[in-house]
């Protein structure tokens, strides 16, 4: 098998390690295509000999994810689809390649005042990996989550083809929104090999404000009352053994955010206090443990916060976001079907990363499987009827 | 269909509980034949009111049982013949499941039936210091569900987004009848983006019976701006340069010259400047201090940028008399002809004067009056055709001209619709926009949902091998751009 890959990308392209695992899968070869044409070739390659594909961007998502339900799989790395860079901060769009790193994204987008929807994300990742993964992150809302931004996709399928969706334009309703279904697919569907979404003002003010609170209940009561009026772009609740800290990120208009922080009562920290926060989310939970989310309506993280600490223990709870309406625990691996069925039983999501090299998962990492699992099998069943895209890894197996 | 066969589906129809009325006789069925797209026709067997979801469901269970197609209507305003029932069969007309079920201030969510009228949502909401964001421009008439179906846009969509970010989940009756929720009405949600995909899929994969919503908050402060401009491309230029210098402005509406004329001779009259070529209108909203800053800002760029006249409304009823002409456009238009073809799509913010001139070029060389509407921010045009349908001539070049101005924005690099959707108008047109291989996946979404294809036939995805000759790849290009 490994020579329909090296007759696609190259005999220098292929690699064959000889101790290497990925989602619980031994990985028999690395290919490393140059272009979406080359990925696409070789997605048709493992279609037609039914070996396991993952695509890998930056590799700082990989840990996602269920297991893959394979014994091998064949890793394909996007870093050499990387070629094509295009800002147009004119129309206010850009177009990238999967493999390009969103560090250099964020120095061209620095160089001419913009920002993206990826300048809150880790500067290792790719662009292709955080489509595929659609991390949550504490500056995650409702109105700008990633595929909120997003305005087209070039996806290389199962059966080999390279297939647009979407558009270069920042209003479009034609045809089914397959730039929704393919973010955030954990590469189950197809594998993004490039990308346009909208590029936005960097915000003449960024602030971030901090306020101590005795408990973290006390500080979940006083932001939901400060936040109506304040309404800061993100917060994030820490506790620290003797209470909380409230960080408050606020963007805009340098005097509306003056009278913004004025309102929250806090005082100014540095912008690193917040990038802290970032990096706790983005790096992966050691071995044998595992983070979990717990996520529902902003009114609900006081009752998530005591469901989390009644089946977790005080101590395991990490963060609470209160305008997502999300909390973030950390807890031993075997603990994992406890918190899965205290957030079924509370209607809340529940989504657990744990180590890369963890071994089998105590339990759906998605936890209990949603009212529309039979659909999303139906449909990727019809996108990869084969099964070799990240089979197993995704919500309720698929 | 036979009439005693539609006889008996009717019969079994009224006998399902929360079936309000069913309609069947061809006086009734007339106001069903299309939508605000009246090119094209198609006449029901009949039309059904259910008032729950449960009624949904049985009926089209019921349609699957008669082996009859079937569809979903709201307030028949689409513009793209999404609700015609070109197969005839079923309307299933959600107008009357017109509850608002649940409205969650705290966590700025209202949960409502598909029949709920988009301004009327707002309405209820305000009290509350909300507002649902997407306004269509028959935001007085259309419904919910409809928007839903459409993934309907609006004046204000370019700070606020069409209707997809606006909406957590969606309680559908599935073509094989059964009830299914698709996302979570708090917006976290894992698994494929089905919710994501159903909006905008125009009744092809199911039917909305409820739809969880954001609600946003009012601005504190509201402000409305006039440009008036000797030439479209001097008020396209200022377009940019707003853009450009950072700023978000809640709308950005332009007018041609000839919109202004029939805007200002007709009860929309706005008091628009007559000696402009363009109209410009700004509107900005937020937090006052920002919005003050901003407006202070766009009155600069605005006159660097040529304005030949800038006014800045000075209270409320100023700041909806600007708008009173621009949501009363379309209906002035009426009065230059019995027909008007409502023109919907989307080119690079940049390519916008070239655009308009290749349009207007396109318009005269065939003898046709047109206006245009551009939601300038998102490069959203609207050009109006004014026609008389019952010359058949005029027919065929109104749709002659409709696919020419298609080709000139898929050429420009744009899309085939920014808000209308493609239904029936616009379906043989994807290829110019896509190649066979990029249709195939909506094909294999649409089976996955409707593998019987009776849930709204024939609309919005052509027909497998329709693009053999079209596609992109085809004309030469090596790699489809998107």
């Amino acid at each position: 098998m490994g020579d329909a890959f090296e007759a696609i990308v190259g005999v220098a392209h292929v690699e064959r390690p000889a101790r290497a695992r990925l989602a619980g899968a031994r990985v028999d070869a690395i290919v490393r295509p140059a272009n979406a044409l080359e990925l696409a070739a070789c997605l048709r390659a493992a279609s037609e000999a039914k070996i396991a594909v993952v695509a890998c961007g930056g590799g700082t998502r990989q840990h996602l994810g269920n297991p893959l339900d394979t014994e091998s799989c064949v890793r394909l790395e996007l870093g050499r689809i990387a070629s094509h860079v295009d800002v147009d901060p004119d129309e206010g769009i850009a177009t990238l390649d999967a493999g390009v790193r969103i560090r250099e994204l964020e120095a061209r987008l620095a160089a001419c005042g913009k920002i993206s929807v990826f300048s809150q994300l880790p500067a290792d990742g790719s662009i292709g990996g955080a489509l595929a993964a659609d991390p949550f992150g504490p500056d995650w809302t409702l109105d700008r989550r990633l595929p909120n931004e997003l305005l087209g996709l070039e996806t290389a399928l199962a059966n080999g083809e390279l297939t647009a969706a979407g558009g270069r334009v920042v209003k479009n309703v034609t045809g089914f929104d397959l730039v929704r279904l393919y973010c955030g697919s954990l590469g189950t569907l197809g594998v993004i090999t490039r990308a346009t979404f909208r590029l936005r003002a960097r915000p003449e003010c960024e602030r971030i404000v901090a306020a101590r609170f005795t408990s973290l209940e006390e500080g979940v009561r006083v932001f939901a009352s400060a936040s109506v009026s304040a309404e800061p772009a993100a917060a994030a609740l820490r506790p620290d053994g003797v209470g909380a800290e409230l960080l408050c990120r606020l963007v805009g208009d340098e005097k509306a955010v003056e009278r913004k922080a004025a309102q929250l009562s806090g005082e100014g920290v540095p912008l690193e206090a917040w990038l802290r926060v970032r990096a706790a989310l983005a790096t992966p939970p050691d071995l044998g443990r595992a983070r979990v989310r717990l996520s529902a309506r902003p009114s609900d993280v006081a009752t998530l916060c005591r469901t989390a600490t009644e089946v977790a223990g005080a101590d395991a709870l990490r963060a609470v976001f209160p305008l997502a309406g999300s909390i973030v625990l950390e807890v031993d691996d075997a603990r994992l079907p406890l918190v899965s069925a205290a957030a079924e039983r509370c209607d809340a999501l529940f989504l657990a990363e744990r180590a890369p090299g963890a071994g089998p998962a105590p339990c759906d990492v998605y936890g209990a499987a949603p009212d529309s699992l039979a659909l999303m099998r139906a449909v990727k069943a019809r996108f990869d009827p084969q099964r070799v895209l990240a089979p197993g890894r995704f919500v309720g197996g698929i | 269909m036979a009439a005693a066969a539609v006889g008996e589906l009717a019969q079994r129809l009224r006998a399902l509980p929360d079936v309000a009325e069913v309609l069947t006789r061809p006086g009734e069925l007339f106001s069903y034949e299309s939508d605000g797209l009246t090119l094209e026709r198609g006449m029901p067997a009949c039309v059904a009111f259910p008032i729950t979801t449960e009624a949904v469901s049985a009926i089209v269970r019921t349609c699957n049982e008669f082996g009859v197609p079937y569809l979903p209507r709201g307030a028949g305003t689409g513009l793209s013949g999404g609700a015609t029932p070109v197969a005839g069969g079923v309307v299933i007309e959600c107008a009357r499941m017109d509850r608002v079920l649940e409205i969650d201030a705290t966590n700025r969510t209202a949960t409502v039936q598909p029949g709920v009228i988009n301004e009327h949502l707002s309405q209820v909401v305000r009290p509350l210091g909300l507002f649902y964001a997407p306004d269509p421009s028959s935001q007085s008439a259309c419904t919910i569900g409809g928007n839903v179906a459409e993934n309907s846009g609006g004046p204000h969509t370019l700070k606020y987004g069409t209707t997809s970010p606006h909406v957590l989940a969606l309680e559908v009756v599935l073509p094989d009848s059964s009830v299914v929720r698709l996302g979570r009405r708090d917006g976290h949600g894992h698994g494929y983006d089905l919710r994501g995909v159903f909006v905008g899929s125009e009744g092809t994969l199911g039917i909305v019976c409820a739809a969880t919503v954001r609600l946003v908050p009012l601005p504190e402060t509201v402000c409305t701006l006039l440009g008036g401009f000797a030439t479209l491309r001097d008020a396209c230029a200022a377009v940019s340069a707003i853009i450009a210098q950072g700023i978000v402005p809640s709308a950005l509406e332009l007018l041609d010259d000839r919109t202004i004329d029939a805007v200002e001779a007709s009860v929309y009259a706005a008091g628009y400047p007559r000696d402009a070529r363009a109209v410009l209108l700004v509107e900005l909203d937020g937090v006052a201090v920002a919005v003050e800053r901003e407006r202070e800002r766009i009155v600069e760029i605005l006159r660097a940028q040529r304005a030949i006249e800038v006014r800045v409304a000075r209270d409320e009823a100023e700041r909806l008399a600007l708008w009173r002409g621009r949501k009363g456009a379309f209906g002035a238009m009426g009065r230059l002809a019995p027909d008007l073809y409502v023109h919907d799509a989307v080119v690079p913010r940049t390519r916008l004067p070239d655009v308009v001139d290749a349009i207007n070029r396109a318009a005269e060389a065939r003898g046709v009056r047109i206006a245009n509407i551009l939601h300038a921010g998102d490069g959203n045009l609207h050009p109006n055709l004014s026609f008389d349908r019952r010359d058949p001539e005029q027919l065929r070049t109104i749709r002659e001209l409709g696919g020419e101005i298609l080709r000139i924005c898929i050429d420009a690099g744009g899309v085939l619709s920014g808000e209308h959707g493609i239904g029936l108008e616009k379906r043989d047109y994807m290829c110019l926009m896509f190649s066979e291989a990029d249709l195939e996946p909506m094909r294999w979404v649409h089976d996955a949902f409707d593998p019987d294809d009776r849930c709204n036939p024939g609309k919005q995805i052509p027909a497998p091998r329709a693009c053999a000759e079209s596609n992109p790849r085809q004309r030469g290009y090596e790699r489809v751009s998107f």
